[in-house]
């Protein structure tokens, strides 16, 4: 069963994050970072988002060799839409409430 | 190099978080482990490493419809609020002993070995607060638990897990304390007090986490 996203704050977050950068393969451990949100939150979300299909994975070779590949993150097309009629809404409802 | 305790400490605990995901979240589980190499702190990989055993838990639990048959679901319900009475048993006993219902605590140690609440003052006296803090913590978290299961909710797992770690800390604790010696020290040995009773009381709660966990795999595994 794929569970409906919510707008939970740590999910507007990662999209906002990850929408910024449309086209960049993003790591874990640097979204946890750039968000705040602790690898318990996050990769809950990720997970989510990547059974919606508004995220895709793939493994990336290292920076910096001797280390082991990296599972990286984009949002797809659908995502990026998501993330983008996500803020919209958020941004009409700061508006209607000021 | 040679890894640091807690950097070993780190992948011990993203071993379990591997062991905890469901099958069919491998790929995850491989992705949180590589991050760990990624990360340069030792003490942020322990960090990061107990998240990870924290959302493989929310995946785990997420991934189960928990019991399909509600009869079944009921029954394990009902197995479940037996351990909030047992928790809150004791509470209850020190609670009407100290506020002085000689009565109730009457009542309830004729439920106990003995059938004698008198002979459990000086374990009542020595209990601290906090303990009984921690058994009401538990039955609060068994009795939403039993709830969450009658619900066909995937929190009833994590839930009871909860509960009873709470509960087991607090058993622990005060079964290390000389007046519980003391006072479960009897002259004669007895099957039903020394063997049956705690089998039955240990099989319980073993019985349930195994039948929700059960639950759990087949639906991974499907």
């Amino acid at each position: 069963m794929v569970r409906r996203l919510n707008g939970s704050r740590q999910t507007q977050s990662l999209l906002a994050l990850m929408a910024r950068q449309p086209r960049a393969w993003q790591y874990g451990y640097e979204l946890s970072k750039e968000t705040g949100l602790r690898s318990g939150t996050l990769y809950p979300l990720l997970i989510r988002l990547s059974d919606q299909g508004l995220l895709e994975s793939k493994w990336l070779e290292p920076e910096r060799p001797g280390r082991p590949p990296r599972h990286a993150y984009r949002l797809t097309p659908d995502g990026l839409a998501f993330a983008r009629a996500a803020s919209a809404g958020r941004r009409k409802l700061r508006e209607a409430t000021t | 190099m040679k890894a640091t305790l807690l950097r070993r400490f780190a992948f011990a605990l993203m071993a379990h978080a591997s062991r905890i995901l469901p099958p069919a979240r491998a790929p995850w589980a491989e992705a949180m482990k590589q991050e760990l190499d990624h990360i340069e702190g030792d003490l942020e990989a322990v960090r990061w490493a107990v998240g990870c055993v924290f959302a493989s838990y929310v995946e785990r639990s997420k991934a189960m419809d928990v019991i399909r048959n509600p009869y079944a679901r009921g029954l394990l319900a009902l197995l479940i609020f037996t351990q909030v009475l047992s928790f809150l048993f004791a509470t209850t006993l020190t609670v009407s002993y100290r506020l002085n219902h000689p009565r109730i605590a009457t009542f309830l140690g004729s439920f106990t070995p003995g059938d004698d609440y008198r002979r459990f003052i000086p374990l009542m006296d020595a209990t601290p607060w906090w303990i009984h803090a921690l058994w009401v913590a538990a039955s609060a978290l068994f009795f939403i638990s039993a709830l969450q299961l009658v619900r066909n909710r995937p929190a009833a797992f994590p839930l009871f897990a909860a509960a009873w770690t709470l509960g087991a800390i607090g058993n622990l604790i005060s079964e290390s304390m000389p007046a519980y010696r003391e006072v479960f020290s009897f002259p004669a040995p007895s099957f039903t007090r020394d063997y049956l009773l705690p089998a039955v009381t240990t099989l319980i709660p073993v019985l349930i986490a195994a039948a929700l966990w059960a639950r759990v795999n087949r639906e991974s595994a499907s």
